[in-house]
């Protein structure tokens, strides 16, 4: 098993190795002459360098003793996994059900769902939060929000 | 001379109702997300960016530095009645702080780090005001070959003190410069790594990418703790430090103001390098050094006047030189081109009033801080009382609204949402975000100038080393990456306290 830092770094290898093969298509050129692949080829190798050095570092720290950590032991993952899917849900529907009241259920499932808090602070909570910022973002300041169906 | 008048056309065109009204909420947000752990000037810009486009360049950019330096005055609340750090700039304060709190002196501790932030506050803008005409001056006869050496050089040193190495940092950099690739290639006009997505071709949007590994990112992480929070419950009184407090501090306020400044001019310095050095020098020179982290005024005084002298110097780098050297002023760079004013050498001659402006609202602003941070002090504790299973919602809201309203698109909202994911995993890995920013947002003149150079020379690499400055930040560079692989120094170095990651 490889510990964090090897892991982390063959990815980041991989990426790098990535990086300079999508450059190719956009042309390297030559030094006198850089094209646009120029740049983004030599730091997909330059990544790919930088990750054999971390994971040469993390197979020093493995002899020594640092072994695999598993980043999400003796916390509540749970919680950020859950707040995450919500703001992606919520970017998905936010154009289809406009902003109060995408914003009115995003903020009152992360009331609930992650630290609950009673359904009277909830409903209220969620509903100043959506109307203030609308208010501020929208009518003060005059930027635009998405209306949705209801057209609000 | 010039300066006193460069400075009297500043206040003049201050003084009317709009820049002091914009310096004056600038500072207010700044002292607010100050105080509130979870959310940090980087988010507060980013969001407010956006807003600030309908207003002139020279109000936002005085309202937005309002919002960082107003947040450097307020994040000491926290530190001292809460023992939480509201910025990573103030995790010194909490030693003496907190524990001049439990022993009833947490007025005088609030009042200290007021007094002490305003008077470094001021002696940072003068040095401001006198240092950065003559560095843009000097930053005027670089040509491409000095800019590409002096932003690897920033790179190396922001990366030199990085949390998790700084091979991990100098990766994470590399990342950045590739992330800075995407979008339209200046020179060609050449689309690369769209993906076919139209709102890729001005490449990653900085909002977006900010609020996903500062404020998303930091939020998640925070959720994975335990919310509760304890104030600490004292009376606040004596906010006025008396004659013995000044005697003993004023010395510490003197030296963390020199300190701070000299260190916030350094890529990666920042707030929190300042604090602990500053910390650690009047522990030294202390002649009761047993009593640091038992309640002394020196250790609340020194600490958070080297903090807001820092947070002032870092726009010396930025506003002379277009090298942002923290992530804080990548976004005020960012903000900056949103307005139409390039950072660099030129922005003084060319825009005076947006350079003399933000300076006579920096000394205004810092009267402001005072005045809103000693009476007021009742309203921030108050809002420190907000839990935070109540405020991360809101935070969330201000970033995805902030994110949105840049350019009304969706997709920004999913590339959030992507960095929200690399921000968290990167903070489980130990990687730091910072330099990844940074390096993407010098990347574009970073590549043009490497271009330019390499043109003006036809591919002579050795370009880069006839001309004697460039020479000097290559050397520079190498030397740090060179230094930080023997590993006495790499020991010392994980030693040194790390700015992390502010929201």
């Amino acid at each position: 098993m490889l510990n964090n830092d090897q892991l982390s770094s063959a990815i980041l290898f991989f990426m790098g190795l990535l990086v300079s093969y999508f450059s190719i298509p956009y042309q390297i050129g030559a030094i006198n002459a850089p094209e646009s692949g120029f740049l983004p080829f030599y730091i997909g190798l330059v990544i790919c360098l930088l990750a054999i050095g971390v994971f040469v570092q993390g197979t020093s720290s493995f002899k020594k003793g640092n072994k695999w950590k598993n980043p999400i032991a003796n916390v509540m993952w749970g919680k950020p996994l859950i707040s995450m899917a919500a703001i992606v849900v919520y970017t998905l529907v936010l154009s289809w059900v406009g902003y109060i009241i995408s914003t009115i259920l995003l903020v009152g499932f992360l009331m609930r769902a992650i630290h609950p808090q009673k359904w009277g602070v909830v409903i209220i909570a969620s509903i100043v939060t959506a109307l203030t910022t609308h208010l501020v973002f929208k009518v003060w300041l005059g930027t635009q929000l998405p209306a949705g169906f209801l057209g609000f | 001379m010039e300066s006193i008048s460069n400075l009297l056309m500043g206040f003049n065109l201050f003084f009317q109702p709009e820049p002091i009204l914009y310096c004056f909420i600038g500072v207010t947000i700044g002292t607010i997300v100050g105080v509130l752990p979870g959310i940090g000037p980087v988010s507060a810009i980013s969001l407010l960016l956006p807003a600030t486009l309908a207003i002139t360049p020279v109000n936002a950019i005085i309202m937005l530095s309002g919002i960082y330096y107003g947040a450097m005055y307020g994040c000491s609340t926290t530190s001292i009645l809460l023992n939480i750090p509201g910025e990573a700039a103030s995790v010194i304060t909490c030693l003496d702080g907190y524990q001049m709190a439990r022993k009833g002196r947490a007025g005088p501790a609030l009042g200290i780090s007021a007094f002490g932030s305003y008077i470094a506050g001021t002696v940072a803008v003068v040095c401001m005001m006198l240092v950065a005409p003559e560095l843009a001056e000097i930053a005027l006869s670089f040509g491409p070959p000095e800019y590409f050496s002096l932003i690897l050089c920033g790179l190396a040193m922001v990366t030199f003190l990085a949390k998790g190495g700084m091979m991990k940092a100098l990766l994470m950099a590399a990342v950045g410069l590739f992330l800075g690739c995407v979008g339209m290639d200046i020179i060609t006009g050449t689309p690369r790594f769209t993906l076919d997505i139209p709102e890729l071709s001005d490449g990653i949007g900085l909002v977006p990418l900010m609020m996903g590994l500062f404020g998303v990112a930091e939020v998640l992480r925070n959720l994975e703790e335990s919310m509760e929070r304890n104030i600490f419950e004292t009376k606040i009184q004596n906010i006025l430090p008396t004659l013995k407090d000044w005697g003993e501090s004023i010395f510490p306020i003197i030296r963390g103001s020199i300190i701070g400044f000299f260190i916030g001019l350094l890529p990666g310095g920042g707030g929190i390098l300042a604090t602990f050095t500053s910390y650690a020098t009047e522990k030294k020179i202390s002649d009761h050094p047993e009593k640091f982290g038992e309640g002394v005024i020196e250790g609340v005084a020194g600490p958070e006047s080297a903090n807001n002298a820092a947070s002032t110097a870092t726009f010396i780098p930025l506003l002379t030189l277009g090298i942002p050297p923290n992530a804080t002023m990548a976004i005020m760079f960012g903000a900056l081109i949103i307005h139409g004013l390039q950072p660099g050498p030129l922005l003084m001659k060319e825009h005076p009033q947006m350079f003399w402006g933000l300076i006579a609202s920096m000394y205004v602003g810092n009267t402001l801080l005072l005045a809103l941070n000693l009476p007021l002090i009742g309203i921030w504790v108050k809002l420190l009382k907000v839990p935070y299973p109540i405020l991360f919602p809101l935070i969330l809201v201000f970033c995805l609204i902030g994110t949105y309203t840049m350019n009304n698109s969706i997709i920004d909202l999913l590339i959030m949402s992507f960095f929200s994911i690399v921000g968290y995993v990167m903070i489980k890995f130990e990687y730091e975000v910072a330099p990844l920013v940074l390096a993407l947002v010098l990347g574009s003149r970073w590549e043009n100038a490497l271009k330019q150079s390499l043109l003006m020379e036809n591919g002579d690499l050795t370009i880069f080393l006839t001309r004697p400055i460039s020479a000097a930040f290559l050397i520079i560079a190498i030397a740090l990456i060179l230094i930080s692989l023997i590993p006495a120094v790499k020991k010392k170095v994980a030693m040194v306290p790390k700015e992390e990651t502010p929201s």
